[in-house]
């Protein structure tokens, strides 16, 4: 842009037609975007924004009081607090399984492997399966007498582990059901950033006298730190907002015990189920501002992993 | 080092790129591998490095035969043809690299990797990584990177193509002061003449993967074994005049000018050849022999003088003395100096004389 604008001189008609035409041709192309954009996300936030400050707020518009109620209440609601917990617990193990879970198969598809066909069909299934059809498969893998799950642990001699059933298991059904899906999509990415790689680096690196597990470490990893970046980025936003996920393993309920809230499920049951608008909004608001956050500290972290 | 290669073949499905090649590179010589683009330049060096397996045939490293040692255990330094720096590395990482996996001491790298480009003269480039350096400095780096671990045999894959005229003469000569100061047994390779005559201890002209002629580059300049590499070498390229032979001399084709020239052995009548003739050895005052031809054009280029000479229907180009007065349309006769001059058969490109 800046460039451009050092290019043309200033003043000539067709210079002036062109600058027009510079403005006019890219809104012209985005305004379908931004209208439906402003429309459907920026305008609905503002009004979500505003209503986490009215308190009792009725669909007929009349609300008691405005301020930081919502907050307040929200902030010290146990389920919340818990929802919170469960959220970043949930974060703190799904992303980074999922990620170097990824990180292994996307360097094993990367090299020509047996059976690649089969393989880059299966790692694709989960995306393009509903996510609730395969949690009620998952649910029956989970299942406490006839599931395999257990039925592969009691090979390694483990007794049954009651996942769906027992709370303190619900968390880990949960991640392991969420890890899988999450696979393919970083799978893919993560192929990709695989296969941006020169494979002349690696050449030079045997050269160089290093063995397969060093050029991994030294030269692949490194090369691909800006998409693993970028996986961790959207899988934690994406993480951040577990909600679905919930549904069919453990009936719609958040786990067994009510004891699973999430940030999002809180946020549902207080808008669905409960009907208190305001703290909805509220949970949402705060919500957002971690996910921003997260965001914010990604992008830093990323542009120090763009090594070069 | 010595190395030997034996038989040394390369196929890629049914297309060989490298057929029955034989040479030995003595202990701290440089050896050029020249020859034109896909003529399998890049297999020979790569099947010395290991990166690429020998279809058959042996490869000797003095005594050993390292022919199924895999790259990362010969020992050989390599640099490559865009560099293949490790972009996420600092010079001064890419240097060490080959250390760091040979398990020297973090401090003992460094002190060699300064040492080395002190050797290169890039010692205030350490700090950037590849993408902040030019392709010469790229380059630097990369022979620092190749020679660091103290290769065995120090291999280069036409690491001078991707730069301009002036910095490749200046880089020529570097890589010579290098390769001198290190004593490393080195093969170069080029598809550029001068850069490999002016670059070596001993050429070696490839032509479709096929062995034409090892030796020095004013050998191979003065006494190519073929018409390939005649053709090959020298700019202005050499003349080519097409004809038969008749009673052991040469005829012009389509003509009944003759002239005798010593042959190697006694050749058929009627057999078609070609006589090669450098620019340089054009005479067109004193000639022994006199062949008359008419002056097409006379230009310059920089400080060459060159006339292109119209002889029995066929033309070539010779440089002229400056003050000589000839100009566009005049009849002469011409002749050839002993030197630069050859027969060649017109099938097998045999030489002939
Ligand atoms: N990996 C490969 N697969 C198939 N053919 C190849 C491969 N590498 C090189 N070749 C072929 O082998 C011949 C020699 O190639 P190369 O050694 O790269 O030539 P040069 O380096 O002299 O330009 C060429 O005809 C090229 O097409
Ligand atoms: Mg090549």
């Amino acid at each position: 842009m800046k460039r451009k604008n050092e290019l043309v001189k200033e003043g000539s008609l067709v210079e002036r037609a062109t600058k027009t035409r510079a403005f006019f041709e890219p809104v012209a192309f985005l305004a379908p975007f931004m209208v439906g954009l402003i429309l459907f996300t920026v305008y609905p936030f503002i009004n979500v924004f505003i209503l986490s400050f009215k308190q009792n707020y009725k669909l007929s518009g009349a609300f008691s009081s405005f301020g930081l109620k919502n907050y307040a209440d929200v902030l010290s609601d146990p389920n919340f607090l818990n929802g919170l917990k469960n959220t970043g617990l949930y974060v703190l193990f799904v992303v980074p399984i999922a990620t170097v879970l990824s990180l292994f198969i996307a360097n094993a598809l990367n090299h020509d492997i047996k059976l690649k066909a089969v393989f880059q069909t299966s790692y694709f299934l989960p995306m393009v399966t509903s996510i609730t059809a395969v949690g009620l498969v998952w649910k029956w893998l989970f299942n406490y007498d006839y599931g395999l799950i257990n039925y592969l642990l009691s090979l390694f001699g483990i007794s049954a582990i009651n996942w769906l059933n027992n709370p303190a298991y619900n968390l880990s059904a949960l991640i392991i059901y969420s890890v899988w899906s999450m696979l393919p999509f970083t799978i893919i990415l993560l192929l990709a950033g695989f296969q941006n790689v020169d494979p002349q680096y690696y050449t030079a690196a045997r050269v160089d006298g290093a063995k397969s597990g060093k050029i991994f470490f030294r030269i692949t990893l490194p090369l691909l730190a800006p998409t693993i970046g970028l996986t961790t980025i959207i899988n934690m936003i994406s993480a951040s907002k577990v909600f679905t996920e919930l549904f069919p393993l453990f009936n719609g309920k958040p786990g067994s015990a009510y004891s699973l809230y999430t940030v999002v499920y809180y946020l549902y049951d207080m808008f669905y189920a409960q009907w208190k608008l305001g703290k909805a909004a509220a949970s949402a608001i705060i919500l957002f501002f971690i996910v921003l956050i997260l965001t914010l500290l990604q992008l830093r972290i990323q542009r120090k992993w763009k090594n070069y | 080092m010595q190395i030997k290669l034996e038989h040394l073949e390369k196929k890629f499905g049914d297309a060989t790129a490298v057929q029955d090649l034989s040479l030995t590179i003595e202990n701290g010589k440089l050896l050029t591998l020249l020859g034109p683009s896909g003529c399998g330049k890049s297999t020979v060096l790569n099947m010395i490095s290991g990166i690429l397996a020998a279809t058959s045939g042996r490869i000797w490293f003095d005594d050993k035969d390292v022919t199924g040692v895999p790259p990362e255990k010969r020992n050989v330094g390599l640099v490559f043809q865009n560099y293949a720096l490790y972009p996420h590395m600092t010079a001064l990482e890419n240097i060490c690299f080959p250390l760091e996996i040979k398990r020297v001491p973090k401090k003992q790298r460094i002190e060699r990797a300064r040492e080395l480009a002190e050797l290169i003269r890039i010692s205030d480039l350490l700090d950037r990584k590849p993408l902040q350096m030019s392709g010469g400095q790229q380059q630097r780096v990369a022979i620092a990177r190749a020679l660091a671990k103290e290769p065995q045999v120090f291999l280069m894959d036409e690491p001078l193509s991707n730069l301009d005229a002036k910095l490749r003469v200046e880089m020529r000569e570097e890589i010579l002061r290098i390769q001198r100061a290190s004593k490393v047994t080195t093969v170069f390779v080029t598809h550029d003449q001068e850069e490999a005559l002016s670059i070596s201890d001993s050429v070696v002209v490839l032509k479709n993967g096929v062995f034409q002629q090892q030796a020095t580059a004013r050998t191979l300049y003065d006494e190519p074994e073929n018409y390939f590499v005649a053709d090959f070498l020298g700019t202005p390229p050499i003349n080519k005049l097409f004809g038969v032979m008749k009673n052991g001399c040469f005829c012009f084709k389509d003509s009944d000018l003759c002239c005798e020239l010593p042959l190697r052995h006694p050749v058929e009548d009627g057999k078609e050849t070609v006589l090669a003739v450098r620019p340089e050895s054009i005479l067109l005052s004193v000639a022994q022999q006199k062949l008359p031809c008419v002056v097409d054009e006379r230009y310059s280029v920089g400080k060459d003088e060159l006339a292109i000479l119209n002889i029995a229907g066929q033309t070539m180009r010779g440089f002229v003395n400056p003050e000589y007065p000839i100009s566009t349309g005049d009849k002469l006769e011409c002749g050839f100096k002993q030197r630069g001059i050859f027969l060649f058969d017109k099938k097998t490109g045999e030489r002939l004389s």
